[in-house]
């Protein structure tokens, strides 16, 4: 018995040892397994999430991970919300992106963390995100997962060429714009505008303090989208989209990818996904003497730094879950340990919300892409500095979906020019408004 | 000479409708050959050299352990069942509504009619909510059993009754002795085999494109059929991007059965399309 114990013990020691060593600076918090065979039923997107599971199963082989990918973000949240308003056929743990949370938190469907010991791992993660999971900052609705902060993909061979520095205020940008234009008769542009995508254009604000949104005490809501940083943004972009400096090349498309390749638009502004993208999208054909870096997003001044963030997600856990013990025990691991956070970025490419994640090794392999794409160069680290400069006060609204379809046509209008990029932003605010509520939300318009 | 040159327009007409509708097609067939750079940054009309067909035909047939042949088999056995079911049902209503008169017909009809009208969307949360109640949920049966009841596959069986057996070869059946069961069976379902085959097609159809319902009431990716489970591999994550000239290839590979249907029983699908015009 007692030799038992201490062979057990020794055993212990030697894997914490181990362990520790092989872990270097990684900081992870102690897991706890829970009792008895649990089957999880998870909804996510993510790529070879089934595979990052089954590392987690065999750490915990009395927790199975069942991974439903049902395609995609709108078809998720349109059988999440059928399961929720039905309160039955949820699945224990589901991903969300952040903009979209304040539907499921106003929908009553979520499992409020803290009660299952969230609150100890707020230090885990990089300050800005656990602010998009506790938009109220009490209650804590979900696990950061991934993180999309913004920075500046260029050109470096067309900077070269024209023998432009690479822009580091937007009045910089501005200046490189005229000056590209001039140089290239015209041919090639200084970045593109993202139309179609306000959480693009949200991101832009963001990275300059501006806020959109905002729930009182009450529940009532207070929407700015038309807040003067947002309008001096939009200005900033339609004068030089006006003046022919800046495409408006829809997104992810060839319409985009094209002009990228055959040097036609010297920056865009991207994610810390982008590059993934960029790789994946243009590997085979980056276009003739193309050299892709990434530099920090441009500033207001010289001195300052700040970022916004676009896209990213994070995982909850239903009020229909039977075992949020086990689920609470799989999207901690999943996003705080080093084996999960570097499977889901081999696998899917995710931009970790951990901290200790962002200075993971793993991440910066300089002979695989992304960053063998950009030359080997350490983009990590460009959007590990993105990152912490977030803003951390930014939180969403739960009628998103109609912001971002107004967006999309108040935009094009003023592409057309038939109204002004200001104007649009106004518009952009009163129909958006109107929208909300027309579903019944309580909500006033602000500065 | 008027009917000539008017038939000259139609064939020109004609020819341009028909490019209107293979371009995608076109497309399609040229995109299953690329890989995701030449599919952003190539002609998409024109092919791209090398050539990544097999590469593609690789990522479809091996991704996520092969399960691309288990999607394929759901959809076949969805399809199969639920067409089955919904014919041998549409059949037997069909007959009932043509060929017995009882209190209520034309009201009955008329609403089962009306069902065509409802948008499946409004119909999937009551449908999640009674397969979630019965315990159907994320099983094979969720997705076939809402789909064996079709109201137009009822309508156009009851006009192939109409036409296809006359009330007089019935009533001559029954003086003989025959039940209705034996009428139906014997008599009746080799006469209508036409309409028997047009409203397995429709509803074959109908289940192999179904997205939605399968979505709601699935939660296996296991079970999922061929268009959810690619939509699966389509879905954007942010940080990588799908191999969507893969995705392609699979869709058209989806897509054969029912174009190779239509090509060898496309007179049906024309029988369904106008039976009941001629009725006056």
């Amino acid at each position: 018995m007692n030799r038992k114990f201490l062979k057990a013990t020794m055993l212990g020691t030697t894997a914490i040892l181990s362990a520790s060593l092989a872990q270097d600076n990684f900081r992870e918090p102690q897991y706890r397994d829970v009792q008895g065979n649990v089957t999880l039923e998870v909804w996510s997107w993510v790529p070879g999430l089934d595979k990052t599971a089954a590392e987690f199963t065999k750490q915990f082989p009395n927790i199975k991970i069942n991974v439903v990918n049902l395609g995609g973000g709108a078809q998720t949240y349109n059988r999440l919300q059928t399961a929720c308003r039905a309160g039955s056929g949820a699945p224990d743990v589901a991903q969300i992106e952040y903009g979209f949370l304040p539907t499921y938190i106003e929908t009553n469907c979520l499992v409020d963390l803290r009660t299952l010991g969230a609150s100890n791992l707020r230090s885990y993660f990089v300050p800005w995100t656990w602010r998009q999971v506790s938009p109220r900052n009490q209650e804590v609705y979900g696990i950061p997962q991934d993180t999309g902060p913004l920075a500046m993909i260029y050109r470096a061979d067309i900077f070269k060429r024209y023998n432009i520095p690479v822009p580091r205020t937007w009045d910089e940008f501005a200046r490189a714009g005229a000056r590209l234009s001039e140089l290239s008769k015209g041919q090639v542009k200084i970045g593109n505008f993202f139309s179609t995508y306000s959480p693009w254009f949200i991101a832009l604000v963001w990275a300059q303090g501006g806020q959109m949104w905002r729930q009182n005490a009450d529940g009532s809501w207070v929407q700015t989208l038309n807040n003067p940083t947002s309008k001096a943004v939009a200005k900033f972009w339609g004068d030089l989209i006006k003046a022919g400096y800046v495409s408006t090349f829809p997104a992810f498309t060839p319409d985009f990818w094209n002009p990228m390749a055959a040097g036609r638009i010297a920056t865009s502004m991207e994610a810390a996904w982008g590059p993934g993208s960029f790789a994946g999208s243009l590997a085979q054909n980056p276009g003739q003497g193309a050299q892709y870096r990434v530099a920090n997003l441009p500033q207001r001044t010289l001195g300052s730094f700040a970022s916004g963030n676009w896209g990213g997600s994070s995982n909850v856990i239903t009020r229909q879950s039977k075992n949020p013990q086990a689920a609470m025990l799989f999207i901690n691991w999943l996003n705080t340990s080093r084996t999960g956070i570097v499977s889901d970025w081999n696998n899917g490419g995710l931009f970790p919300a951990a901290q200790a994640g962002l200075s993971l090794p793993e991440l910066r392999n300089p002979d695989v892409n992304p960053s063998k794409f950009f030359g080997g160069q350490d983009v990590i680290t460009v959007y590990q500095r993105a990152s912490q400069a977030v803003n951390v006060d930014f939180t969403w609204a739960p009628w998103l979906p109609a912001a971002d379809a107004v967006f999309a046509d108040v935009m094009a209008q003023a592409i057309q020019g038939r109204i002004t990029f200001e104007q649009a932003i106004d518009q952009w605010q009163e129909r958006t408004l109107a929208e909300a509520r027309r579903n019944g939300y309580k909500v006033t318009g602000g500065q | 000479m008027t009917n000539k040159s008017a038939s000259i327009w139609l064939v020109v007409v004609m020819f341009i409708f028909s490019i209107y509708f293979l371009l995608p097609f076109y497309w399609i067939l040229v995109s299953v050959t690329k890989d995701n750079g030449q599919l952003n940054t190539t002609f998409g009309l024109w092919f791209a050299y090398p050539w990544h067909l097999l590469d593609n035909f690789h990522e479809v047939f091996t991704r996520n352990g092969g399960i691309f042949w288990r999607w394929l088999g759901n959809s076949f056995l969805y399809s199969t069942t639920a067409a089955t079911l919904a014919t041998l049902f549409a059949a037997m209503a069909g007959f009932a509504f043509s060929k017995y008169t009882f209190f209520g017909r034309s009201f009955l009809f008329t609403l089962i009619l009306g069902t065509i009208m409802i948008p499946a969307t409004a119909l999937a949360f009551p449908i999640f909510l009674l397969i979630q109640n019965v315990g159907l949920a994320n099983t094979i049966w969720a997705v076939i059993l809402p789909q064996t009841v079709s109201p137009f596959g009822l309508y156009l069986m009851r006009m192939f009754w109409d036409q296809s057996f006359p009330n007089e070869l019935m009533e001559a059946a029954k003086l003989d002795g025959a039940n209705d069961a034996t009428v139906f069976w014997r008599l009746g379902v080799p006469l209508i085999q036409g309409g028997l085959v047009t409203v397995f097609l429709f509803t074959f159809v109908a289940v192999w494109n179904n997205f939605f319902l399968p979505l709601i009431v699935l939660g296996n990716n296991n079970l999922f059929p061929l268009p959810l489970g690619l939509a699966g591999w389509a879905a954007t994550q942010t940080g990588s991007t799908p191999p969507y000239s893969a995705i392609i290839l699979g869709a058209l590979i989806g897509i054969l059965p029912l174009v190779l249907s239509l090509l060898f029983l496309g007179r049906y699908w024309q029988a369904g399309l106008t039976v009941g015009a001629t009725k006056g």
